[in-house]
């Protein structure tokens, strides 16, 4: 956040408008630091690799055309998320469609613990598709939250909103996520029962 | 109390405890309500179920964190892309030229870095066992690291015709050390010097403005004075050239000047071609009006005995000695004018911290008498002598004034030299040609014995040692002598030894900051590359980390650029071709780049 703040101050001392070459070189330094976590980001709203990086380019291109509005440097990091999180809205609701895909290859950078990897095997699928059900707002919320270490205050600029309306969009979205990751655990539960008694019925009766 | 007649108050209850059962995962809730939460969930299963789906859900998230997605590889090649793209819709200026992509530039035949390319090295173990610079990521990914400030490469090419472009672009990205590939894609600005051509030896400095260059021509002229055809305002710091040993530059005399030349210029027999009788020189009447003959005569009082016996005669009476070289105006086409002609330029021309002036050492053509030191002041017709003892070579210039490397009584010797007034006081201890950072407490010097060259009238070092330490040195440290010294029974505790000489050719530069410092060095056949090496330097005691460079004898041509977080210079690539190099480092990450060339290149400043 320092070295962002050094950028933005020198290109403000430099210019009292809009400075194309510092806006490029503020951007290079936020994508330098910001560029995984907002693919990440964008990667889990829309499930689908290369729309995900299609739209952290034009996360980043926005943030070089809306280069003056940024008004506190230390709100670069919320600034950049709001610009994906409508970017992503804008893309959803463009589409009108969920993308909601496998995802595949995520594991490139740390090793997770086995413990870890249990608990994924376990809850990838049903959170994945539990997160398909919630609205885009409450799930960009959870995300925003939950693996992106956003702040309150944080959240609120990332959402647009006020600090109180993103306490409570939040909190609705861990309500919807419970119910919804709920049923879909009761659905794997379900198939696995059924799965099971269909394997039992193929081998017939034991002797 | 019946659960249906309870009912009504349990629900506002359940509510409650959901709320604040899904807010205290955010934020910690008052005492009072934390207490009645864990009160209600002790005896409520249901909403204790609930609190309990809130905490999967955010375990189920927070799992997800070991395993983030990286983004495609060239991500950033096609953000930048997008970017300069918009960024060029956006701007109407254009260079002369217009700004060349790699692509554009990789066609222009006369281009020698035509098909530039741009490809990741795989870098020297010891650039990543020092202090000073950050660590590289050692990731496979190839996600280019992109630099805080641009690294602004400033390179001279030679055309197949002859001409002389000057190519700069900034590097906005490097490679992660270790990836095979990046996509990162500089570009570049072509712009040509008018009027210069070249052949073997051309050096040139970009002024710190870049508004002009200072082209030392040794096939054509002398030394020009270039305006740029697209000056930029880049708020760089000055260029801190440094002296390169032995590398003089023979220029070819050229014409009377036109009769355009100020008044101020003494046009002069010395000027017409293959003259180099010192006494048919006239003095130039505009020589430097604060008297250097007398300034000189202060510091050349010991006397300059050299082998030569023409040198030494020239260096024991400065009064009396013959003129110094003519000094010439050429009007150019474009601008261009030459402060110099008839010369043969010693060492390297270097800028005033301030950027108005110039100075280089410079001998006559041809002839028997040595260097003197030359100014050129912007706006000025002519370079003027400084010095008129034919004995100083030019070590650098630095806030406190011009350092000047002569030979007293045999022995090499230093002296700062006041720019305006040409007074001259020698500098404590026997530092031979130092380079001084920017803030004139360290330096580099040779630490040893000196020889004349083979022309006879300059001096090179010879036996010794090139050696970094404070500066100015104490009086007497490591005193050098006319004999080859043994390094290893020096006393000197100060000074560190950089490396044991003889060299056939050295450069060093320091960053802005006096945190590292670059030493290249050449030595035997000089078809071949000489050796780089870069090291961090402590700046509060000035003492440079030798034992782990963070660049070890990489194989590197002369001329190299060393600025605050990136080093650039030209040397064999992959395909043993050359390229020009960048190592750069940027908050926590370090990268390289090879931009591979058929000719080569000679890196500015």
């Amino acid at each position: 956040m320092q070295l962002e703040g050094r950028v933005l101050a020198a290109g403000r001392a430099m210019s009292a408008g809009w400075d194309r070459d510092e806006a490029y070189r503020f951007v290079e330094e936020l994508f330098a630091r910001h560029q995984n976590e907002i693919y990440a980001y964008l990667l889990r709203m829309l499930r689908d690799t290369e729309l995900a990086a299609d739209l952290t380019q034009d996360a980043f291109i926005k943030a070089y055309k809306a280069y003056d509005a940024l008004q506190k440097p230390e709100n670069a990091r919320a600034w950049l998320y709001q610009i994906a999180h409508r970017v992503a809205l804008d893309d959803l609701r463009r589409r009108r469609i969920i993308r909601f895909v496998p995802l595949v290859g995520e594991a490139r950078t740390t090793a997770p613990s086995a413990e870890h990897l249990v608990m994924e095997a376990h809850l990838s699928g049903d959170l994945q598709r539990a997160l398909e059900r919630i609205p885009p707002r409450q799930r960009s919320a959870l995300l925003l939250a939950e693996l992106h270490d956003l702040t309150g205050v944080e959240l609120a600029a990332a959402l647009g909103v006020s600090h109180v309306a993103a306490r409570a969009l939040l909190t609705r979205a861990r309500e919807s996520l419970r119910q919804a990751l709920a049923e879909e655990r009761q659905r794997t539960a379900d198939r696995e029962a059924a799965a099971d008694a269909a394997r039992d019925a193929a081998r017939g009766p034991r002797a | 109390m019946s659960h249906r007649d309870s009912a009504p108050a349990l629900s506002a209850d359940h509510v409650r405890a959901r709320e604040l059962a899904a807010a205290r995962l955010d934020e910690t809730p008052p005492a009072d309500d934390a207490a009645w939460l864990d009160a209600h969930l002790a005896t409520c299963d249901e909403c204790r179920a609930v609190a309990d789906g809130y905490d999967l859900g955010r375990s189920a998230l927070r799992a997800l964190r070991v395993s983030m997605p990286e983004p495609p590889r060239d991500l950033w090649a096609r953000t930048s892309a997008a970017l300069e793209a918009e960024q060029g819709r956006r701007s109407r200026r254009r260079s002369r030229l217009g700004r060349l992509d790699l692509g554009r530039f990789g066609r222009l035949a006369a281009a020698p870095l035509a098909g530039l390319l741009v490809v990741a090295l795989v870098i020297g173990s010891g650039l990543l066992g020092g202090h000073g610079v950050p660590q590289a990521g050692s990731g496979p990914g190839a996600t280019p690291i992109a630099l805080t400030a641009a690294a602004d490469l400033r390179v001279l090419t030679r055309s197949v015709d002859g001409s002389v472009n000057l190519v700069t672009g900034p590097v906005k990205a490097v490679c992660p050390i270790g990836s095979e590939s990046c996509g990162v894609a500089p570009s570049f600005a072509v712009t040509p010097l008018e009027g210069v051509t070249t052949g073997p030896g051309l050096e040139a400095l970009l002024s710190p403005a870049q508004d002009r260059m200072v082209v030392v021509n040794p096939v054509k002229q002398g030394v020009f004075i270039v305006p740029m055809a697209t000056p930029k305002v880049v708020a760089a710091p000055s260029p801190r050239p440094s002296p390169s040993h032995g590398a003089t530059v023979t220029a070819t005399p050229t014409a009377t000047p036109s009769a355009s030349a100020p008044a101020t210029a003494t046009p002069d027999a010395s000027a017409t071609p293959g003259s180099s009788a010192p006494a048919t020189a006239t003095p130039p009447a505009s020589a430097t009006p604060a008297a250097p003959a007398t300034a000189v005569a202060t510091a050349t009082a010991p006397g300059t005995p050299g082998p030569d016996a023409t040198a030494s005669a020239a260096a024991t009476d400065a009064a009396s000695a013959p003129p110094a070289p003519s000094i010439a105006v050429s009007p150019a086409p474009g601008g261009t004018i030459q402060i110099a002609s008839g010369v043969t330029v010693v060492g390297d021309v270097v800028y005033s911290p301030d950027g108005t002036r110039v100075a280089f050492a410079a001998r006559p053509s041809g002839g028997a008498l040595g260097p003197d030191i030359y100014v050129w002041t912007s706006g000025d017709a002519t370079a003027h002598a400084l010095t008129t003892d034919h004995a100083s070579q030019l070590a650098g210039w630095t806030a406190a004034g011009i350092l000047a490397a002569r030979v007293v009584d045999g022995k090499p010797a230093t002296f700062l030299i006041d720019p305006s007034s040409g007074d001259a006081a020698a500098v404590p201890g026997s530092a031979w040609m130092p380079v001084v950072n920017a803030t004139g407490t360290a330096a580099a010097w040779w630490d040893g014995t000196v020889r004349l060259a083979a022309d006879g009238v300059t001096w090179i070092a010879d036996a010794g040692r090139l050696v970094v330490g404070a500066w100015p040195p104490a009086p007497g440290a490591s005193p050098a002598t006319t004999t080859s010294p043994d390094p290893m029974s020096s006393p000197a505790p100060s000074p560190q030894a950089i490396a044991q000489g003889p060299f056939d050719a050295w450069e060093v530069r320091w960053d802005e900051g006096g945190t590292v410092l670059a030493v290249w060095l050449h030595t035997g056949n000089a078809e071949k590359p000489g050796r780089l090496s870069l090291y961090s330097v402590d700046v509060a005691t000035g003492l440079a980390n030798l034992a782990r460079p963070l660049l070890d004898a990489v194989p590197a041509g002369p001329g190299f650029s060393l600025r605050t977080g990136r080093l650039v210079w030209s040397g064999p690539g992959q395909s043993g071709q050359d390229a020009l190099q960048v190592l750069a480092w940027t908050g926590t990450n370090v990268g390289r780049l090879e931009l591979p060339g058929d000719q080569g290149a000679t890196v500015l400043p």
